[in-house]
Protein backbone atom coordinates (compact mmCIF):
# COMPACT_ATOMS: atom_id res chain seq x y z
CA UNK A 1 0.00 0.00 0.00
CA UNK A 2 1.53 3.75 -0.90
CA UNK A 3 0.86 6.46 0.77
CA UNK A 4 1.31 10.25 1.12
CA UNK A 5 4.13 12.21 2.94
CA UNK A 6 4.38 15.61 4.18
CA UNK A 7 8.30 15.41 3.53
CA UNK A 8 7.94 17.79 0.73
CA UNK A 9 6.48 20.24 2.86
CA UNK A 10 8.68 19.71 5.60
CA UNK A 11 11.79 20.31 3.46
CA UNK A 12 10.14 23.73 2.23
CA UNK A 13 9.88 24.70 5.56
CA UNK A 14 13.68 23.85 6.77
CA UNK A 15 14.76 24.67 3.14
CA UNK A 16 16.26 21.37 3.04
CA UNK A 17 16.89 19.60 -0.52
CA UNK A 18 16.11 16.30 -1.10
CA UNK A 19 20.26 15.28 -1.66
CA UNK A 20 20.75 16.91 2.27
CA UNK A 21 17.44 14.67 3.59
CA UNK A 22 18.91 11.80 1.82
CA UNK A 23 22.54 11.62 3.00
CA UNK A 24 21.07 12.53 6.80
CA UNK A 25 18.79 9.31 6.70
CA UNK A 26 20.66 6.98 4.46
CA UNK A 27 19.03 6.37 1.77
CA UNK A 28 19.77 7.77 -1.93
CA UNK A 29 17.68 10.97 -3.22
CA UNK A 30 16.00 8.28 -6.02
CA UNK A 31 14.26 6.97 -2.53
CA UNK A 32 13.36 10.36 -1.13
CA UNK A 33 12.24 11.21 -4.46
CA UNK A 34 9.69 8.10 -4.65
CA UNK A 35 8.73 8.87 -1.53
CA UNK A 36 7.47 11.86 -2.43
CA UNK A 37 5.90 11.12 -5.37
CA UNK A 38 3.97 8.34 -3.16
CA UNK A 39 5.55 5.34 -5.74
CA UNK A 40 7.45 3.78 -2.55
CA UNK A 41 6.64 3.47 1.06
CA UNK A 42 9.23 3.06 3.38
CA UNK A 43 9.95 0.95 5.87
CA UNK A 44 9.21 1.23 9.50
CA UNK A 45 13.41 1.79 10.26
CA UNK A 46 13.64 4.55 7.12
CA UNK A 47 10.22 6.18 8.33
CA UNK A 48 11.33 6.36 12.25
CA UNK A 49 15.15 7.94 11.02
CA UNK A 50 12.97 10.71 8.74
CA UNK A 51 10.30 11.28 11.58
CA UNK A 52 13.29 11.68 14.32
CA UNK A 53 15.07 13.67 11.66
CA UNK A 54 12.14 15.87 11.58
CA UNK A 55 11.98 15.92 15.06
CA UNK A 56 8.46 14.44 14.84
CA UNK A 57 6.28 11.30 15.04
CA UNK A 58 6.17 8.65 11.84
CA UNK A 59 2.02 9.70 11.93
CA UNK A 60 3.40 13.42 11.82
CA UNK A 61 4.92 12.65 8.56
CA UNK A 62 3.33 10.06 7.30
CA UNK A 63 -0.33 9.96 6.16
CA UNK A 64 -2.08 6.54 7.35
CA UNK A 65 -5.69 7.63 6.07
CA UNK A 66 -5.88 5.02 3.90
CA UNK A 67 -4.45 2.41 6.18
CA UNK A 68 -7.10 3.44 8.78
CA UNK A 69 -10.31 2.81 5.95
CA UNK A 70 -8.81 -0.29 4.84
CA UNK B 1 32.06 2.97 8.61
CA UNK B 2 35.49 1.44 9.41
CA UNK B 3 33.62 -2.16 8.99
CA UNK B 4 32.69 -1.26 4.97
CA UNK B 5 36.26 0.28 4.43
CA UNK B 6 37.11 -3.56 5.50
CA UNK B 7 34.61 -4.75 2.91
CA UNK B 8 35.65 -2.60 0.44
CA UNK B 9 39.01 -3.78 1.09
CA UNK B 10 38.49 -7.42 1.03
CA UNK B 11 36.22 -6.77 -1.96
CA UNK B 12 39.87 -5.19 -3.83
CA UNK B 13 41.69 -8.67 -2.72
CA UNK B 14 39.21 -10.57 -3.90
CA UNK B 15 38.84 -8.44 -7.09
CA UNK B 16 42.45 -8.84 -7.94
CA UNK B 17 42.88 -12.35 -6.98
CA UNK B 18 40.58 -13.13 -9.46
CA UNK B 19 42.46 -10.59 -12.12
CA UNK B 20 45.72 -12.46 -11.58
CA UNK B 21 43.53 -15.81 -12.24
CA UNK B 22 42.05 -14.08 -15.63
CA UNK B 23 44.96 -13.25 -16.93
CA UNK B 24 46.84 -16.39 -16.26
CA UNK B 25 44.05 -18.59 -17.64
CA UNK B 26 44.97 -16.29 -20.31
CA UNK B 27 48.69 -16.80 -20.77
CA UNK B 28 48.34 -20.38 -20.21
CA UNK B 29 45.34 -20.87 -23.03
CA UNK B 30 47.93 -18.96 -25.65
CA UNK B 31 50.66 -20.66 -24.67
CA UNK B 32 48.55 -24.17 -24.74
CA UNK B 33 47.06 -23.10 -28.06
CA UNK B 34 50.47 -21.78 -29.74
CA UNK B 35 52.01 -24.69 -28.78
CA UNK B 36 49.20 -27.18 -30.65
CA UNK B 37 48.39 -29.97 -28.00
CA UNK B 38 44.61 -29.63 -29.42
CA UNK B 39 44.17 -32.25 -32.19
CA UNK B 40 40.71 -30.14 -33.72
CA UNK B 41 40.45 -28.20 -36.78
CA UNK B 42 41.91 -25.49 -36.90
CA UNK B 43 38.87 -23.44 -37.27
CA UNK B 44 37.53 -24.80 -33.90
CA UNK B 45 40.48 -24.03 -31.97
CA UNK B 46 40.45 -20.63 -33.08
CA UNK B 47 37.15 -19.89 -32.41
CA UNK B 48 37.28 -21.46 -29.46
CA UNK B 49 40.45 -20.32 -27.95
CA UNK B 50 39.44 -16.31 -28.79
CA UNK B 51 35.84 -16.90 -27.21
CA UNK B 52 37.29 -17.99 -23.80
CA UNK B 53 40.00 -15.73 -23.81
CA UNK B 54 37.84 -12.94 -24.84
CA UNK B 55 35.76 -14.02 -21.96
CA UNK B 56 38.35 -14.04 -19.46
CA UNK B 57 39.45 -10.58 -20.60
CA UNK B 58 35.95 -9.31 -19.82
CA UNK B 59 36.17 -10.58 -16.91
CA UNK B 60 39.28 -9.12 -15.84
CA UNK B 61 38.18 -6.08 -17.21
CA UNK B 62 35.43 -5.23 -15.62
CA UNK B 63 37.18 -6.60 -12.08
CA UNK B 64 40.14 -3.54 -12.84
CA UNK B 65 37.53 -1.62 -12.89
CA UNK B 66 35.98 -2.21 -10.00
CA UNK B 67 39.57 -1.80 -8.33
CA UNK B 68 39.73 1.48 -9.44
CA UNK B 69 36.41 2.19 -8.34
CA UNK B 70 37.02 1.03 -4.61
CA UNK B 71 40.89 2.49 -4.67
CA UNK B 72 39.20 5.92 -5.19
CA UNK B 73 36.56 5.36 -2.78
CA UNK B 74 39.05 4.02 0.04
CA UNK B 75 41.17 7.45 -0.42
CA UNK B 76 38.08 9.91 0.65
CA UNK B 77 35.61 9.59 3.27
CA UNK B 78 32.80 10.99 1.64
CA UNK B 79 32.89 8.99 -1.87
CA UNK B 80 33.36 5.88 1.14
CA UNK B 81 29.94 7.31 2.64
CA UNK B 82 28.43 7.41 -0.74
CA UNK B 83 28.94 3.96 -1.89
CA UNK B 84 27.76 2.65 1.52
CA UNK B 85 24.19 4.52 1.01
CA UNK B 86 24.35 4.07 -2.49
CA UNK B 87 24.62 -0.42 -1.73
CA UNK B 88 22.52 -0.15 1.28
CA UNK B 89 19.83 2.26 0.56
CA UNK B 90 16.77 0.33 1.17
CA UNK B 91 14.42 0.93 -2.34
CA UNK B 92 17.55 -0.53 -4.27
CA UNK B 93 17.81 -3.95 -2.19
CA UNK B 94 14.10 -4.10 -2.56
CA UNK B 95 14.18 -3.72 -6.69
CA UNK B 96 16.86 -6.08 -6.52
CA UNK B 97 15.13 -8.85 -4.04
CA UNK B 98 12.54 -8.49 -7.18
CA UNK B 99 14.96 -9.27 -9.85
CA UNK B 100 16.00 -11.97 -8.13
CA UNK B 101 19.03 -11.05 -5.98
CA UNK B 102 22.45 -13.00 -5.21
CA UNK B 103 20.33 -15.94 -6.89
CA UNK B 104 19.99 -14.65 -9.82
CA UNK B 105 24.12 -13.15 -9.75
CA UNK B 106 25.47 -16.51 -8.95
CA UNK B 107 23.14 -18.36 -11.50
CA UNK B 108 24.48 -15.97 -14.28
CA UNK B 109 28.01 -16.44 -12.68
CA UNK B 110 27.78 -20.47 -12.84
CA UNK B 111 26.22 -20.26 -16.55
CA UNK B 112 29.28 -18.37 -17.72
CA UNK B 113 31.83 -20.16 -15.80
CA UNK B 114 29.86 -23.68 -17.58
CA UNK B 115 29.79 -22.04 -21.17
CA UNK B 116 33.91 -21.57 -20.81
CA UNK B 117 34.24 -25.19 -19.85
CA UNK B 118 31.42 -26.52 -22.19
CA UNK B 119 33.45 -24.53 -25.00
CA UNK B 120 36.30 -27.01 -24.83
CA UNK B 121 34.01 -30.23 -25.12
CA UNK B 122 31.26 -28.88 -27.86
CA UNK B 123 31.22 -25.04 -29.09
CA UNK B 124 28.15 -25.00 -29.78
CA UNK B 125 27.00 -25.96 -26.30
CA UNK B 126 28.88 -23.12 -25.29
CA UNK B 127 27.49 -20.35 -27.71
CA UNK B 128 24.12 -22.10 -26.47
CA UNK B 129 25.43 -20.89 -22.51
CA UNK B 130 26.57 -17.43 -23.28
CA UNK B 131 23.01 -16.94 -25.57
CA UNK B 132 21.09 -18.23 -22.21
CA UNK B 133 23.52 -15.96 -19.98
CA UNK B 134 23.46 -13.13 -22.31
CA UNK B 135 19.43 -13.05 -22.77
CA UNK B 136 19.74 -13.15 -18.68
CA UNK B 137 21.30 -10.35 -18.64
CA UNK B 138 19.57 -8.18 -20.81
CA UNK B 139 16.37 -9.66 -18.66
CA UNK B 140 18.27 -8.00 -15.39
CA UNK B 141 18.72 -5.17 -17.38
CA UNK B 142 15.15 -4.62 -18.51
CA UNK B 143 13.66 -5.30 -15.28
CA UNK B 144 15.96 -3.20 -13.61
CA UNK B 145 14.76 -0.57 -15.26
CA UNK B 146 10.74 -1.10 -15.35
CA UNK B 147 11.02 -1.59 -11.09
CA UNK B 148 13.33 1.91 -11.42
CA UNK B 149 10.35 3.42 -12.91
CA UNK B 150 7.78 1.46 -11.20
CA UNK B 151 9.24 2.16 -7.56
Amino acid sequence: MLMNTRIPALRKQRKLSQEELALAVGVTRQTITSLECGKYTASLVLAYKIAKYFELTIEDVFDFSDVEDA
Amino acid sequence: MDNYRNVVKRRIWIYSALVICAVVAVVALSIWSSVGLRNEEAHLESFDHGMVVGLFAGLAAVMVVRILKYRQVLRDEGKLKALHIQENDERRLMINSKIGGAGYNIALGTILMAAIIATFIDERVGITLIAAATFMALLKAGLKIYYNKKY
